[in-house]
């Protein structure tokens, strides 16, 4: 059971989202070993993102209670960009683990290479050493290696905040969320393999998003450990348009295509286009340099409509008008 | 903090409904609520406030439905402090509490905030009316909530994917990925010199099943129950293969009516004198839609989904019209029989309680093969017996020769 944690405060993703640089200076993650001090850094962009003011707010609530934050909604909504929007605006960086069906939630702390130990034990005193001329394999901790949310805690270890976005957790097998729930609570692990190490930090609560495609049910005790929201389509036109402005569409063209895109979501459509189809489409008739009594015929609808019975039902409605 | 007794602080009675409704809450959650309102958040407006609960205490699409329509039944006033909300209002003042006999007024006033917000010098005061008001049905206030409906099933979709994940047979097959220590050890030894690792693919679930499902008639009212379980079967059971389908009494119809001829002029007899010479039914079709419309003949739903997989039957067998039926029985006793020749284990799972199958076909059948309830226990049983655990019925029967 865990006990009651500090409200944390000091980050509020709904502020930082205000006012942001095209470009900033982030920790890297694409290093093996998270250091201490004198990490490495590198340029990240910004993410083009506008989430709705309730999704911010919520995120601020999952960040100051230290909870995963867990999104549902449908594909194409935005629920990954959220994780990397957030990471930026906090300037804090972010681990990504996409999950497979064959993922374990130990992959998500740490890996264990036995089979590569292995050979090198074999190869006795030719195989590979330390920089005390130590041969590796002596160590097991020398075949470990930490995942995205190790390092995460490694790194809140060090008094450093980090992002973590598990994605599409029902891909994992039905156990999967049930073998975090302790290291998601606790912010702490061990590696059995190697005696003594492991990492925790019960002060600093990396910030950890996952998305859910409502695939398989996840399990009760995992869902009240989480923030829930559930991702929708923007509700009204002005903000689907200012999402295409953000993403550099000009107004004429966005206009017309929030149009039609309500139009098609209205029909019974076996699937709803998504705003990444709707962006993607928009962008490719813009640089299409397209009019919008062109985008009124509906080209290149294959971008937005991705089931065989919806396109045909789309373009006989289209001749019929 | 408001003490949850005498005084009912509205979120607590929110809390104590969800509690109700099967929501997973506990005193951890309702402090999460509490320790949010601490920290600044959910009182700028009335949507904010609700954004909170639901975020905290809400795990599905459905049940931040839930979440929104009781609050609303709670909070019936929307205000919005919207002056300076960066600026979190000092929250060490606790909100009035509600009192059992608590009117919408007092509601309204709680909606409002911390007690502070209040105007100050508010007198209560009395006035006489005078009669009744006229009330005409277009001043009849539009209710401000919504009610809400789920459907809540007797198993759970997760409770019903735990007991169908039991099911395993679990066999090592594709690419060798995992460490085989055993046989590394084994083989260094036998050597007696350096070896490479011996490496083993990984354990994989290849259990079948097959699930015939009776529908329409007198399963009607369990339709949508059977199609939760089924989902969950196939969605979340990691088998490797499930197969589900259709029909309406029997799986198959028109077995060899002939035996029967002795029983005429008998009002309920018994099918045991004629058990062994029941032909076993092979021919006919089962439906792939729920709706019965896409036959699949029998043959090819034995070939691509039967054989060695586990056959579960979903059916009430005749026990919701409670009513004896030998013609009903011989179909399905000769379709059992036929099925036993390309099938290891067979289940048969009832939505009505074996209280309901007493004098029915349902209880005729449960003789011949095992038959469970459709409850939790029950689908616990089901799979024991489908992992080969013995479950001795009174008549087995014999399998027959599938012509197949």
């Amino acid at each position: 059971v865990a006990k009651v944690r500090d409200v944390d405060l000091s980050l509020s993703y709904a502020e930082a989202i205000k006012n942001l640089q095209p470009e900033r200076e982030i920790e890297d993650t694409r290093v093996d070993v998270v250091a201490e001090k004198d990490w490495p850094r590198r340029m990240v962009e910004r993410e083009v993102y506008r989430p709705s003011a309730e999704l911010a707010r919520v995120t601020d609530l999952a960040l100051a209670l230290g909870r995963p934050l867990l999104l549902q909604g449908e594909p194409g909504c935005g629920k990954t960009r959220l994780a990397h929007s957030a990471a930026y605006a906090l300037g804090i960086p972010l681990e990504v683990s996409y999950i497979k069906s064959t993922s374990r939630a130990q992959d998500l702390l740490y890996t264990y290479d036995a089979v590569r130990r292995l050979y090198d034990s074999q190869l006795g005193a030719e195989g590979p050493k330390d920089q005390n001329g130590q041969p590796l394999a002596r160590l097991a901790r020398n075949y470990i290696s930490l995942g995205p949310l190790g390092r995460a805690i490694a790194r809140a270890e060090y008094g450093r905040h980090s992002a973590v976005l598990i994605d599409e957790i029902d891909k994992a097998d039905l156990d999967f969320p049930n073998d975090l729930l302790w290291e998601l609570d606790r912010m702490e692990f061990s590696v059995p393999e190697a005696p003594g190490m492991g990492h925790s930090s019960a002060a600093l609560r990396p910030f950890v998003v996952i998305t859910h495609n409502e695939e398989k049910p996840l399990p009760p005790a995992f869902l009240r450990r989480c923030i829930y929201y559930y991702v929708e389509f923007p509700k009204t036109r002005s903000e689907i348009e200012r999402i295409l402005r953000l993403h550099g569409v000009g107004s004429a063209l966005s206009k017309k295509s929030v149009e039609l895109i309500g139009e098609l979501r209205e029909k019974d459509l076996n699937k709803k286009p998504g705003l990444t189809e709707l962006i993607d489409w928009v962008r490719y008739e813009e640089a299409r340099e397209a009019t919008p009594e062109d985008l009124a015929k509906l080209p290149d609808i294959e971008a937005v409509l991705k089931d065989r019975a919806d396109i045909e039902r789309v373009r006989r409605d289209l001749a019929a008008t | 903090v408001t003490e949850p007794g005498e005084q009912h602080f509205f979120l607590w009675t929110l809390f104590q409904q969800l509690r109700r409704r099967g929501f997973a809450l506990g005193p951890e959650e309702y402090e999460a609520v509490q320790s949010a309102l601490r920290a600044g958040f959910g009182w700028s407006s009335h949507r904010e406030l609700q954004e909170v609960c639901s975020a905290l205490w809400a795990t599905s699409r459905e049940e931040r439905a839930v979440v929104a329509a009781l609050f609303d039944q709670h909070v019936t006033s929307n205000w919005r402090l919207d002056a300076g909300t960066s600026d979190a209002p000092v929250v060490e003042a606790e909100p009035a509490p509600l009192t059992a006999e608590g009117s919408t007024q007092e509601t309204d006033e709680l909606a409002l905030g911390p007690p502070e917000q209040e105007p100050e010098g508010l007198v209560p005061r009395t006035a006489s009316m005078g009669g009744l008001p006229p009330l005409t049905l277009s001043e009849l206030p539009v209710l401000p909530y919504q009610h809400v409906f789920l459907p809540q099933y007797p198993v759970s979709f997760r409770a019903a994917a735990q007991a169908w994940r039991r099911l395993r047979w679990p066999v090592r097959e594709g690419p060798a990925t995992e460490l085989d220590v055993d046989a590394t050890i084994q083989r260094r030894s036998d050597l007696g010199v350096v070896s490479p690792p011996v490496l083993r693919p990984r354990r994989r679930n290849r259990a079948k099943l097959l699930l015939l499902v009776d529908r329409q008639g007198s399963m009607t009212p369990f339709h949508s129950y059977v199609d939760e379980v089924c989902r969950a079967i196939s969605q979340a059971g990691r088998l490797r293969q499930v197969g589900v389908f259709y029909f309406h009494d029997t799986p198959l119809e028109g077995a060899d009516a002939s035996v029967l001829e002795q029983f005429e002029g008998q009002l309920f007899p018994s099918l045991d004198p004629v058990l062994d010479d029941v032909p076993p039914l092979t021919q006919g079709t089962l439906m792939s839609d729920a709706d019965l419309r896409t036959p699949w003949s029998a043959r090819d739903v034995v070939s691509e989904h039967g054989r060695g997989a586990a056959v579960v039957i979903l059916s009430d067998g005749g026990a919701a019209r409670g009513r004896y039926d030998l013609l009903r029985l011989l179909d399905t006793v000769a379709f059992l029989k036929a099925a036993k020749e390309w099938s290891y284990r067979l289940v048969w799972l009832n939505p009505l309680p074996p209280t309901a199958w007493t004098g029915t076909t349902a209880a005729e059948i449960a003789r011949h093969m095992p038959m469970f309830p459709m409850d939790r226990y029950g689908m616990y049983r089901a799979v024991n017996v489908l992992r080969g655990q013995p479950f001795p019925v009174e008549k087995p029967l014999t399998a027959g020769a599938w012509s197949g």
